[in-house]
């Protein structure tokens, strides 16, 4: 028996056009096993149900009735045909080619097919309705990779869209799969290949090289534009604030920098943390360096023995590292409770550079400021949540981690927030201090134009389709 | 018996932290200090145990698997860099590796996330939902607004960006950290009362 | 013969060892960009080297910072310090974690890490998230409170707003139904505010993807300065 792509009708399996449209069946792909009534490949040779020879003409095949059409859901009512079965109107082929397999409801009432499994027994693909959202347009998909926060713990669950997401296209999509899941026992990989759509539309090789040298051209301009666009007038209430601060600590004053940012960012980090300490070490303050992290202390390290690409050395007689403190909330638990109990000073009295560390704080409320500079919301939400709550420190951060940690801010458990980028740009503008902000304000418009180009070719360019069937 | 000890272990130990935090007393601070520090120097053994890890598997890829070379080369740049981490740990040749391996290569990896961001935004950007309608908007209004030019050649869009994070950016942001504190506290709930027991090996 | 070694370091000249460590760079940099192109042999010859190096740095560290000062602080003293020679003794343990039988013996250690690491979690969002930024979004929104005036006002609203907001994007983290059997008017109202919710949620997603837009860009930006700058330097210095 074929199937009719078009009403579904089920016709001998020598019919050229279907018998109750019309409509030729030289595009149907499947056709029914007449023993078991199982849907199976239109040029298989034994169903795949009940491995009846499907090759063997049969006398008389049953002619399954079209049942009455059960009432329709509102939302699966798109206008389209499901109009009384008994009118038999031969359908002009002027609408564009329907999808070959839909609305299983009724094939399900109309033959003797497996019931549909039981979504206890595990059946049910997994993910099914996620990557079914996707094909609707979940515009979180692929974003949430490249977000700060822990969105897989936070974000709503996305098996679980919204209905007024889902369109009939994808309830009938699910109905035929689990239907397919439940008559079709082909292997386990062939079934995944059939049943699961490619989460994600593969972008085109010659798209992913537009996109990329895009983005090239526009990091190129930094290094290239002589500055165009003017930068800002006057830094941010936060940058000023920070100033201030450091400005206003005496020669006897006790810092300390947590350097919570590894070297994929220290491009955006680098100028503002060179930029600190340098003022610091100006002012005569002793500055204590630390890090969570094994990159961070790298980079601290970087800062005081100086490096090729730092404007100049620092003098390592008011600078010095104190070391690593691993495990992350247990690290920096350890500090609050005892500076001293996290890096056993005595040890180390004298530190590489034969500095004396003996006027190091023991306790955390000995210095005088903590300024962390990270680029991980987990590590300063960390840092924020452990602190007791008389400290209050001054944040620099990346501009992916700015907005995360805004309603910290908020509640005054950071004393000032500023973003890496922006006030490197505002601190040079503010000071005398010559520093080379990357990303200043050209390359900033340059990336916003090729975003803005990015989201036009988005949506001028056509799709393709995410059907591999 | 014995999940039974280790269980006890981790839940008393999570439970003296716990009071310790909250209540003012000298005797838990102590035991609270000598956990502390004390899981201090275990997660310095779990910075170890990870290499070692990373040691057995690529020896046995080294005998067995097909990218031997690649492992061989992991295994010569790790026990370099590991040899002069321990025996000239604050030298001109430590930092030179850090400056000159370790730096270029994280940073490469993640300048590589802007082609998969900018990628991730050509999908993101389909206009085919109001969601998609909105988070597009968003994106494009807050990277403009963070162009130091705007502010300079338009203050009032100063205040816009302000506003915008103050308000609707952080009633969104508050909502997920929320959302994931009270995650982390369920977590957590679950591993001091001893529901689950990741620290067990396979049940 | 450490000295030996340190000694002949330090012979070379800081100019070769800069330009070596120049080109190095710049070939590693490359490497990893041939990604874009899908070229992924050279990528993972840059990846495999990156993990031996950044493993070897890491365990350097931490036995230089955290292992080495507390072990002599024991040898010293172990009276006084006996606790860490229990700790020691344990971190021991936790080494045979992944070595097949003796796996078992690893569990003790990770029980006590997991242990106190929940109890500093769990604290810690408590007291240090959920407390304050509640205690910030309930407000007092009378003007007034705001100084009064325009001003006042406006930065009530603003609050009231942060308010219904917070409270909004809230409702979208809940995800049951009322179905035909459990007619229940008051989650029917919880999903249409949970609607409105998602949409500020994707406000702020879109505010934090524009951040991660220009950090990555940021980044990009110094290795390609790196390239231009630092190696066409290198190269130029090569034609004398």
């Amino acid at each position: 028996m074929i199937v009719c792509p078009n009403c579904q009708h089920h016709n001998h399996k020598q019919a050229t056009h279907c018998a109750q449209c019309g409509q030729p069946l030289a595009d149907a792909v499947h056709c029914v096993c007449p023993s078991c009534g199982a849907l199976n490949p239109i040029d298989g040779q034994f169903c795949q149900r009940c491995l009846t020879d499907l090759t063997v003409p049969v006398a008389q095949a049953p002619t399954v009735p079209r049942p009455e059409p059960t009432p329709e859901p509102p939302k699966v009512d798109s206008g389209k045909k499901e109009s009384a079965p008994q009118a038999q109107k031969p359908k002009t082929p002027e609408r564009p080619a329907r999808r070959k397999r839909r609305d299983c409801k009724d094939r399900s009432a109309q033959r003797e097919i497996a019931p549909l499994p039981d979504p206890a027994e595990g059946r049910e693909p997994k993910g099914l309705e996620g990557g079914l959202a996707e094909l609707g347009g979940d515009p979180l998909a692929g974003v949430t990779d490249v977000l700060p926060l822990e969105t897989a713990v936070a974000l709503p669950h996305r098996g679980a869209p919204p209905s007024e997401l889902r369109s009939e296209h994808e309830e009938q999509e699910d109905a035929h799969l689990f239907s397919s899941l439940a008559s079709e026992p082909a292997p386990l990989t062939a079934a995944a290949q059939q049943v699961l759509p490619p989460l994600r539309s593969k972008l085109p090789r010659w798209l992913k090289l537009v996109l990329s040298l895009l983005l090239l051209l526009a990091a190129g301009v930094p290094s290239l534009s002589p500055g165009w666009l003017p930068g800002p007038l006057t830094p941010s209430a936060d940058t000023s604030k920070l100033l201030s601060v450091l400005s206003s600590l005496g020669s006897d004053a006790q810092i300390l920098v947590a350097f919570e940012y590894g070297p994929d960012h220290a491009a955006e980090l680098d100028p503002v943390a060179e930029r600190i300490l340098e003022q610091l070490a100006d002012q005569g303050v002793q500055i204590h360096l630390l890090s969570t992290e094994p990159a961070g202390l790298g980079l601290a390290q970087r800062m005081l023995h100086g490096s090729d690409s730092l404007q100049m050395g620092l003098d390592d007689e008011q600078i010095q590292v104190l070391g690593l403190l691993p495990g992350r909330e247990i690290g920096i638990r350890t500090l609050m409770r005892s500076v001293e109990g996290a890096f056993r000073l005595q040890t180390v009295a004298s530190g590489p550079h034969g500095t004396d560390l003996t006027h190091t704080p023991t306790r955390i409320s000995g210095f005088d400021h903590v300024i962390l500079v990270g680029d991980d919301s987990r590590i300063l939400r960390a840092w924020i949540e452990q602190a007791p709550s008389t400290l209050h420190p001054l944040a620099v951060v990346t501009a992916q981690v700015y907005p995360a940690l805004v309603p910290y801010k908020a509640s005054g458990q950071l004393s000032t927030l500023t973003q890496g980028p922006t006030a490197a740009i505002e601190l040079q503008a503010s000071t005398s201090r010559q520093i080379t902000p990357l990303g200043a304000t050209d390359g900033l418009a340059a990336l916003f134009v090729v975003v803005l180009c990015v989201a036009i070719l988005a949506n001028v360019l056509p799709t393709k389709s995410n059907n591999t069937r | 018996m014995r999940r039974i000890v280790i269980a006890a272990v981790a839940v008393i130990a999570g439970l003296l932290v716990c009071l310790s935090m909250l209540l003012p007393s000298p005797w838990l601070g102590r035991v609270s200090d000598m956990l502390l520090e004390g899981t201090l120097i275990l997660a310095a053994f779990a910075l170890l145990l990870g290499l070692l890890n990373i040691l057995r598997t690529h020896t046995r890829a080294v005998f067995q698997g097909p990218r031997r070379g690649q492992s061989i080369l992991l295994i010569v740049a790790l026990l370099l860099t590991l040899a002069i981490g321990l025996l000239f740990p604050q030298s001109a040749a430590n930092a030179w590796v850090f400056d000159h391996v370790y730096l270029p290569i994280q940073a490469s990896l993640g300048a590589l996330l802007a082609f998969v961001a900018l990628q991730a935004a050509y999908r993101a950007f389909r206009l085919r939902t109001v969601d998609a309608a909105i988070l597009l908007v968003s994106s494009l209004i807050m990277l403009f607004l963070q162009i130091p030019a705007t502010a300079a050649l338009w203050p009032r869009l100063g205040s816009v960006r302000d506003w915008m994070l103050a308000v609707p950016v952080a009633a969104g942001v508050r909502g997920l950290l929320l959302g994931i504190a009270l995650g982390t506290m369920a977590t957590a709930l679950r591993i001091l009362l001893a529901v689950d027991r990741p620290y067990t090996g396979e049940e | 013969m450490l000295v030996g070694i340190q000694n002949l370091f330090a012979a070379i000249p800081a100019t070769y060892l800069h330009s070596v460590g120049t080109w190095l760079a710049a070939i590693l940099t490359l490497l990893v960009l041939s990604y874009i192109v899908g070229y992924m042999p050279l990528y993972r010859l840059a990846g495999h080297l990156f993990i031996g190096v950044s493993s070897g740095y890491a365990a350097g560290l931490a036995w230089h910072t955290v292992l080495w000062p507390r072990l002599q602080l024991l040898i010293v003293d172990p009276a006084q310090y006996w606790t860490y020679g229990l700790f020691f003794a344990l971190g021991l343990l936790l080494l045979t974690r992944g070595i097949g039988p003796l796996s078992g013996l690893a569990d003790l250690p990770m029980a006590l890490l997991f242990g106190v690491g929940a109890a500093l979690a769990l604290v810690g969002a408590a007291m240090g998230t959920l407390v304050p930024q509640v205690g910030v979004a309930i407000t007092s929104l009378a003007p007034s409170s705001f100084g009064g005036g325009a001003t006042g006002w406006a930065l009530a609203i603003d609050a009231a707003l942060l308010l219904i907001g917070t409270l909004l994007v809230f409702a979208s983290f809940h995800h049951t139904q009322a179905t035909e059997d459990r007619p229940a008017p008051g989650l029917r109202l919880l999903s249409r505010a949970g609607i409105v919710g998602r949409k500020i949620l994707l406000v702020a997603i879109g505010a934090l993807f524009s951040g991660a837009l220009i950090s990555f860009y940021t980044v990009l930006a110094g290795r390609i300065q790196f390239l231009i700058s630092d190696w066409g330097a290198a190269i130029a210095g090569m034609r004398f």
